[in-house]
């Protein structure tokens, strides 16, 4: 029976050795990157210290466990030994152990003994924060983006402080920081943590506050994962940055946070401005008041110096040309009455006639008189507010001539479109049509040019 | 926000400086009102370059805060800078 199957073995398929089917599994498992360097959490069960030094462990969960061995030349360096029902967390490699066929954990460090609890405990509180509102994206507070003054909560002898305010330095070295020293781990961090986020509400003059430390374990970090800390964040009515270990690590602080910055060091760029950014777009904002500015007031310009009826179309000079139509009427009705009069005068000097006539006459004459130099003096009046109107509107213009240097600007790379032979910068792409020629003006010279085509910004 | 305004912000006066480009962009204004913008608008923007330019260094260590607000800071050390 064997002997017939003779053919179907070496031709058909290539069997394999046990050996080397457990090479080809071994290559297989170190081929997988993943496997070359692994932390694992799980409970500890039949843990042996054999007497090579060598431990011997299994680590479960509830559906699946491993075999774990940690050479001696790793588990010399063991504080503690965990026991039976610890949680930890192993670092290692995956491999197979061939003379039983076995992959198993090569543990080389053994992070965290009794660290199931704690996991337990942030799983537990983040659900109860998230439930009560602490991460809600609405309640979040703006950051400053020019802070007066930075609070930063963290270790006075921590990398983190460092780190923050070396940046702080580069970036802007102006802003005034005041630290509160806190423990970063241990017990009595969570405390001193939320001690110190409470002290920086009571100054006024905090804008912002970076808490936070550098990296570390997670048992490390954990005070930042305390409700008490939580709490002293979310109630906090200055925006709060948490900067609280490496980019991988997430704490409760970092959700409750304003902004979760991934590194004391991110914080400190969030927080800081660059100076330089800051200054950039000052200037250009200036550039640009000044720019709109000189084009309007040339506007302005253009008007007052060309024949267009400015001062015609106000309506106070309206009221003064009425005045003065009236003033004219009156005028003329006063010679006329003269000429009357005198006419009259003369009967009288001729004839003697009425007296009566004269005095109503004469009565009238002085009414007219009275009424003209009244609006002689209104008509000065208004002359001279008109005058002085414009005397304010010249001493305003050459004031801003002073504010302005319109040579400046062009020198920054702007230009002026104007309609050949006009005096209007072209304000809008209304303002001309295809094949127009223009005149562009550049701070050395001028181009003359004509219009090729005219496209609109699109709205979209 | 249960922080009362107190002086104007940079970031206010920053605004208020984009705001009155916009203005005298879009707005068709009377001379005067302009000048009064512009003249606005530059002092704004001194006031801004001044808060940039101000020398505010300044690092302490603040050891307590008394009820009404005060603070009781010392400063630090160079080296730790």
């Amino acid at each position: 029976m064997i002997h017939k199957s003779k053919n179907y073995s070496e031709t058909d398929t290539k069997v394999l050795t046990v050996s080397e089917l457990t090479k080809k599994i071994t290559r297989l498992f170190s081929s997988e990157p993943d496997f070359q360097d692994i932390s694992i959490r799980g409970e500890v069960s039949n843990i042996k210290k054999h007497t090579s030094g060598h431990i011997y462990l299994t680590l479960k969960d509830r559906k699946s466990r491993i075999n774990g061995v940690m050479f001696r030349g790793n588990a010399v360096f063991l504080k503690k030994i965990p026991g039976n029902g610890d949680e930890i967390i192993a670092r290692g490699r995956i491999s197979v152990y061939e003379p039983y066929g076995n992959y198993q954990f090569y543990i080389e460090e053994i992070k965290q003994s009794g660290i199931g609890d704690l996991y337990e405990k942030f799983e537990e509180l983040k659900s109860e924060l998230k439930e009560k509102g602490y991460f809600d994206e609405e309640l979040k507070k703006p950051i400053p983006s020019f802070p007066k003054r930075v609070g930063i909560v963290t270790s006075l002898t921590g990398a983190a402080l460092q780190d923050i305010l070396n940046i702080a330095q580069r970036r802007f070295s102006n802003i005034p920081v005041l630290i509160v020293n806190s423990r970063v781990q241990g017990k009595e961090a969570a405390q001193e943590i939320a001690e110190a986020i409470n002290k920086l509400n009571k100054i006024k003059n905090i804008d912002v506050i970076i808490a936070g430390r550098g990296g570390g374990s997670f048992e490390d970090l954990f005070p930042f994962n305390e409700k008490i800390v939580a709490d002293a964040i979310f109630n906090s009515s200055i925006p709060v940055v948490s900067a609280v270990g490496h980019e991988t690590d997430f704490s409760i602080s970092d959700m409750v946070s304003d902004l979760r910055a991934p590194t004391p060091s991110a914080a400190a760029e969030i927080v800081f401005p660059e100076k330089e950014i800051l200054i950039d777009k000052l200037e250009s904002l200036k550039n640009d008041l000044t720019r709109i500015f000189k084009y309007n007031f040339e506007v302005y310009e253009n008007i007052l110096s060309s024949s267009s009826p400015w001062f015609t179309t106000n309506r106070f000079v309206n009221s003064l040309q009425l005045k003065e139509e009236h003033l004219d009427r009156l005028s003329f009705n006063l010679v006329r009455s003269f000429k009357h009069l005198s006419e009259l005068k003369e009967q009288k000097l001729l004839n003697l006639s009425p007296k009566k006539n004269g005095k109503y006459l004469e009565h009238k004459i002085n009414n007219l008189e009275r009424e003209l130099s009244n609006l002689r003096i209104c008509l000065n009046k208004a002359i001279i507010e008109c005058l002085s109107k414009k005397d304010n509107v010249l001493k305003l213009i050459g004031k801003s001539l002073e504010l302005l240097d319109h040579k400046n600007t062009l020198k920054r790379g702007f230009s002026i479109v104007r309609k050949k032979g006009s005096d209007y910068p072209v304000r809008s792409i209304n303002d001309i049509v295809n094949k127009e020629n223009i005149n562009i003006e550049l701070f050395d010279g001028n181009i003359d040019a004509e219009i090729s085509a005219i496209k609109g910004v699109k709205d979209d | 926000m249960t922080r009362k305004k107190k002086k104007i912000s940079f970031e206010d006066e920053m605004s208020n400086l984009e705001e009155i480009v916009e203005l005298l962009e879009n707005g068709e204004m009377e001379l005067e009102e302009s000048i009064n913008k512009y003249i606005e608008g530059m002092e704004l923007y001194k006031n801004c370059s001044k808060t940039l330019q101000e020398s505010r260094k300044k690092i302490e260590i603040l050891l307590n805060v008394d009820e009404s607000g005060n603070e009781i800071t010392e400063g630090i050390q160079e080296e730790l800078y």
